[in-house]
Order: C-alpha cells, then structure tokens, then sequence
C-alpha cells in the first residue's frame, strides 16, 4: 500500500509504503518499508488539504493560506533485493503556487459569539475538483467564508485564481452537487450558528446566488432554542428534478435528512444518535457514492456513514441513525482529525499521530504506523501488497518441496508408462460376441 | 527434608522449622559476608554479578512503545509556538474552581510559593473559562493553573498554555504538607532548578515540555534549590530540595516540601478543545504499559 499523509508538526508530506499487517507499535509485527519527507514547511504552513490531480500531479492546500500545485515523480529504490520488496519512492517539488487566500479579520469578529474557546485560526475546509466543470477546475473553501476556484494548466503546471466568492462565515463544509448534471454548480454551506444553504454558481463563475436556506429545528421540549452547528453534508439523489435531498451531521451528535421541497424549510428528521453529549466532528458515506462522496441512491435508510467525535472514537451508523459500531477496539487514544473511505478501506488519522487503515468488510485493522506528527489529510495511491522476498528458511522449504514434487513427477510419469505398456502387451480376449 | 517437617506435634515441628530458619539465615549471611569481602577486593566481581543479575520489574518489562527514543518532530520555533521561548519569563494565574473550600486555597497558598511569578485570583461566579482566558491572555498571561476541589478534598489541577493551548488534566494524590515533612527547610524565593525525570515517549516529552514552560529556564544557582519532577509508571512524584555539596564527594539533601502526585488524564488541543490523549480505565488492565 502507498499512502501520502500531511503531518502537522513538521509542516510535511509524509509518503509511506507498507503492506498489511504493518503494525508499529508491535516490534515482531511488520514495519513500514519506507516513510519519506517532503516539503516541510513547518507547523504554522502546516498543509489542510490535499487533491491528488494525476498520477504525476499533486494539490496542496496549506494553513498560510496557499495553494499549491505539486509534481510527483516515481524512481526505483535501491534495496538490498534478498531482504527487501522492491518499490518506488516519489518525489515532490513544487511547480506552482498561489497565496493570500484567507480571510483571519472575519473570523476575529465571530470568536465572542462563537462556543470555541481557542482562537478560530483561518484554514481551508474544503479542496476538490468541481467535476462537472469542462476544464479543470477546483474549489476551494475557507472557514472565513471564501470560495475560490482555481484553474490548473496540467500541461504548464500552472495554477491561477479563477473567481472567488464570498459566503457567510463561520464555514465547516462546502459540499458540490455532483450526482447529476447540472446547469449550475449547485453548492451547500453551513457551520456554526450558520443554518445550511443552498448557492448556486453560475457557470461562468461570476455570479452566486442563494437557492434554499435551512430553518432551524423548532424549539425542544422544556422551550430553549436548540443550537444549530452543522459539520458535515452528504447529498442525496433526488427522483424530482430541481429537488434535492440531503444528509446533515450536527456538532451536537444530531443526525438531519432534508429535502427541498419541504415547505417549512426544516429537517424532515432529527435524530440524536449519541445521548451522552459526544461531539461529532466528520461523515463519510461507506458505500455507492460519488466521486465527491454524496450518495447514488434516493433512500435515505439505505446509506451507512462513519462520523468521528472530537474525543477518540470512530463511529459506524446506519441510515436510521443506528449506531452499528466503533471502530478500533479502543485503540484510538486521541480525536480522528481525518477518516476517509477509499477502496474498500477506511483511512484514520489523528491527534494521536498514527495512521490507521481498517478493512470495511470485516472491520478489522490491516495496518497501524505511527507518523511523528500530528495528521490533518490522508490520500491512499496504493492498496496492494508487495511481494516479500522469502527468508532463508523459506527458501530451503522452497527447494526442498521443488525437488520432491520434480521426484514424484518422475516416478508418476514412469509408473503411467509401465502401465500402459501393461496394457497394450495384454492380449485381449476374444469374446463370441467378436466372433 | 520434608519428611522431617511432617511432624504431628506442633511445638516440636516449629521449634524445627524455626531451627532449619535459622540455619538457612546463617549460611547466608556468610555467604554475602564473603561475597562481600570478595568484592571488596576485586570490585570487577562486583561488577560481573550487578550487570548479570538485572532483576525484572515492571519498569525494565514495559511493553514496548515506538515513539520512546525517537527524536521530536518539527522544529524547535514551532514548539516555542505552544510554549514559552528561553528569553519570555512564565506569567501565571491561579485560581481553583467555582466555590471551592478551605482546602483548594490551603493547597493554593503551596503552590503559590512552588510556581514562580504567580498570582492568585479567587474565583468568582459568573466567568466562563473562555472569558477568563482572555482576560488573562490580554494581560499577558503565559499559563492558567485551576486546582480542582472535590469533596473538601483536592483532586486535580488544570494547566491551560495561552493564548492557543493545550490544555492538560492532572489527578492530584499523597498530597504532604510542609509541616509534615521531618527535617524540611525553608524555601527561599530563588528560581529553583528543574529536573524532569524519565518523560520519554512522544506524550512524556509533550508534558515534560509543559514543565519547562511553568519554571523559568534561567534558575538562581546561589539559591541551590532543586523542583523534581519524576515520572514513574505514569505517576509524576513533585519534590522539592535544597542541596549542599559538603565536599568533593559528598552531597546533602534537604526536603523543603510540599509533596504530591500527579497523574495525566487528558491532554486537550487549544483551550479545552478536540483531545489528544486521554485516560481511559481500561488502559490500567495493561500493567505493562505506561504512557509517558
């Protein structure tokens, strides 16, 4: 497996190949083959976000508000062949770059209103391709309510900014709407005390305008207005055209479906998935979703979502707002800043500096590494295993086994001859029915 | 042997075994007086059998833990980030909980004279924590010290790093007043020397750093006072001494108290935000395993 994680500590990209099994936290278990460095930028230029544009081309998005566009070039290592698998290692250099995106004053004037204690540093939320776009376009979104488009020259390696917009702050997500065409880019925002909306952006990116705004839940059962802190959104597809059907995860652990053609703008449901007052933080729909991870289907109980608190658990939740599972055993000490699906796996990483992979099919963990830092994104490239070139022991079983199998290939041949010549030096007897 | 204790009569039977005890003892302790005497003449004797009898102890069999040795992440400025630089001297504010008892402000009036440059606000109603870290952070705070009182008894202290954290949750335990110390002295209010103790993972080292950050790092030598910070399985015993190098060889060691333990339960990124690390009853199942 080739896995690329952004470290915080170091400002870096880390590059990591591995197999399954690789756990470094058990020193008989196996360890990653190699863990490689790049672009260290140190803590405050940390990256946020990355893209994997091609097999050559990298995005990244870091805290100092920049963008930048990353080339990637695979050369063989040189290993010792007896002792280990051969693999590429990559290299990074940075073509391009673009800076100056956040927005920090915004942010200043919201932290008296806002239930954060800390100070609400500015960082990119979102970075994907706009995939309905006819050229390569990619969004980028700030928690200070910027979203900017960047265009990327691929063959150039050349990244400039587009169009940029601005939408109300705090942002903890911009989801696109990529289920189906459309002749606008359908886009949804919200973050805390900022209900969910609905923007449309033109097709020349020039113009954004408002589609559908959220009404918050009405007030509880003993009259006090519940707070509204959407984190995550997950679309839908929709049997009505101009209709759309969403998913919304609340920092409170509240799970809302929507549509938009309900008429008093609310949930259609509100579920509180976790009684205990655990605080979620991401969603990542499992299975039959989109590139930008909404889901194809139309049912919201069909769906199945990982949503991670800011303590240390990893949850598994139906459509219903069920909890099916926790993942990791326990294992995880410390808030999953990043889970994410991809091939059938589920990627993990956290405060707790290590990078776990887990099998979605029967939830058990195929690999633990401990990073060095702090991880804020993790891109799977790779997911096969390396041969592992046999030990010395196995080698000798090897050809013991080779040469038993060449001596009985041998007697077997020399038996089947005997036999036949057996059979056709038997003289048949001759029946009255030949007669 | 055996056979010989399988006596029926009680008082025979343990006047034997206290005799066959007694025998045993004897014979041992002749054998170390003349190890003794042995080594005494060869110290390499000495040596072979110390290095070939390592004993086992929970300590040298802990279970094994990849981030112990391996250098910090990042670079030096970036951790200055979260904690103070050699040249800013710590500014701290403590206070203790909302309504707390007689014993968090006994306990406050210790820790005033171990933390230097500190100063001691009681808590009012009313302040969210947020709003206090502000306050402090525009006076130039460096960390917010809270004790925790439960019960009249104090059960934890908070360290909060401002203005962007972390945060860390400490239990308090085997708290010993000065006064109960035999033969302590009295502090002078010279910056003490600090010396951390075994904080080796990549956790230990984070709240290691957080000690660094408390005391400042340019100590009054003159006053030949030491703060001990000793982390052992995951309990970090806080000492205070005053030492005297009598001559060449020898060293004295004076107890100037207080005493207490602490023991990590959560480190939170920011100012009580997402966390870290933390404590979970299960981890203690594992008596093998130490986290710092």
């Amino acid at each position: 497996m080739r896995v690329i994680v952004a470290s915080d500590d170091s400002g870096s990209l880390k590059e990591l190949v591995f197999n399954k099994g690789t756990n470094t936290s058990v020193q008989t278990a196996l360890q990653p083959f190699h863990t490689g460095v790049h672009l260290s930028q140190g803590l405050s230029n940390r990256i946020d976000k990355f893209y994997k544009l091609s097999e050559t081309q990298l995005l990244l998005a870091r805290h100092n508000g920049a963008i930048e566009l990353v080339s990637m070039k695979k050369s063989a290592k040189e290993v010792d062949e007896a002792k280990e698998p051969k693999y590429d290692v990559t290299e990074f250099e940075v073509k391009d770059i673009i800076s100056g995106l956040f927005d920090q004053p915004v942010l200043d004037e919201l932290i008296s209103k806002s239930k954060k204690r800390s100070r609400m540093e500015d960082h990119f939320v979102e970075l994907y391709p706009l995939k309905l776009a006819k050229k390569p376009l990619f969004l980028a979104a700030t928690k200070s309510g910027n979203l900017i488009i960047v265009e990327i020259d691929l063959k150039a390696a050349k990244i400039g900014k587009m169009a940029s917009h601005k939408v109300k702050a705090p942002v903890e997500f911009v989801t696109h709407y990529d289920l189906e065409k459309t002749d606008n880019f359908i886009l949804a925002y919200g973050g805390e005390e900022n209900l969910v909306k609905l923007v449309e952006l033109s097709s020349d990116f020039k113009v954004i305008s408002d589609v559908w705004a959220a009404k918050n839940v009405p007030f509880d059962s003993i009259g006090l207005r519940v707070p509204s802190w959407d984190v995550a959104l997950r679309f839908l597809k929709s049997e009505k055209t101009g209709v759309f059907k969403f998913i919304t995860i609340t920092k409170y652990a509240h799970y809302r479906k929507y549509s938009t053609d309900v008429e008093d703008f609310r949930p259609l449901q509100s579920i509180n998935m976790l009684p205990k007052g655990e605080q979620l933080c991401s969603c990542k729909i499992i299975s039959n979703t989109s590139p930008l991870g909404n889901f194809k289907g139309t049912n919201f109980e069909e769906l199945e979502f990982f949503a991670a608190d800011n303590r240390r658990d990893v949850y598994h939740f139906n459509g219903k707002g069920r909890l099916l599972r926790k993942m990791g055993k326990g294992d995880i000490t410390g808030y999953a800043s990043h889970i994410d699906v991809a091939n059938e796996y589920l990627l993990q990483g956290g405060l707790d500096r290590y990078v776990r992979v887990f099998d979605l099919s029967d939830h058990t963990l195929l690999a633990k590494i401990f990073i060095g830092g702090k991880v804020s994104d993790v891109l799977l490239l790779e997911d096969g295993d390396l041969q592992l070139p046999l030990t010395e022991k196995e080698l000798k079983k090897q050809k013991k086994k080779e040469a038993k199998r060449k001596i009985l290939e041998a007697e077997e041949s020399s038996q089947n001859e005997d036999i036949w010549s057996k059979l056709e030096s038997k003289k048949r007897k001759v029946t009255r029915l030949d007669i | 042997m055996v056979d010989e204790i399988r006596i029926k009569n009680k008082q025979k039977r343990q006047k034997l075994f206290a005799e066959l005890k007694d025998q045993y003892n004897k014979e041992r302790h002749s054998m170390r007086r003349t190890r003794a005497k042995e080594e005494r003449e060869n110290p390499e004797l000495k040596e072979k059998r110390l290095t070939e009898n390592v004993p086992d102890t929970i300590d040298n069999l802990r279970i094994y833990d990849e981030t112990m040795g391996q250098e910090v992440e990042g670079e030096m400025d970036d951790l200055s980030k979260f904690f103070n630089s050699g040249n800013e001297p710590p500014k701290i504010l403590l206070t203790t909980n909302v309504n707390a008892k007689k014993k968090a402000y006994e306990f406050a009036n210790v820790l005033i004279e171990v933390f230097p440059n500190v100063t001691f606000v009681k808590r009012k109603f009313g302040y969210k924590l947020k709003e206090i870290s502000e306050f402090c952070t525009n006076r130039n705070y460096t960390d917010i010290v809270i004790i925790n009182e439960d019960k009249k008894k104090v059960t934890g202290l908070t360290f909060i790093h401002l203005p962007e954290g972390p945060t860390f949750y400490f239990k308090v335990s085997s708290f010993v007043e000065v006064e109960k110390i035999v033969g302590h002295g009295r502090p002078t209010s010279h910056i003490p020397e600090l010396i951390l103790n075994n904080f080796n993972t990549r956790l230990g080292k984070t709240v290691g750093k957080l000690f660094q950050s408390i005391f400042p790092s340019n100590p009054d030598f003159e006053g030949r006072q030491a703060v001990t910070l000793h982390n052992q399985r995951d309990y970090i015993f806080f000492r205070r001494h005053r030492y005297i190098f009598r001559n060449e060889e020898k060293v004295g060691l004076q107890e100037l108290g207080p005493q207490f333990t602490l023991k990590l339960k959560r480190l939170q990124r920011g100012i009580k935000e997402e966390t870290e690390w933390e404590h979970k009853p299960s981890m203690d199942k594992e008596k093998k395993k130490f986290n710092l």
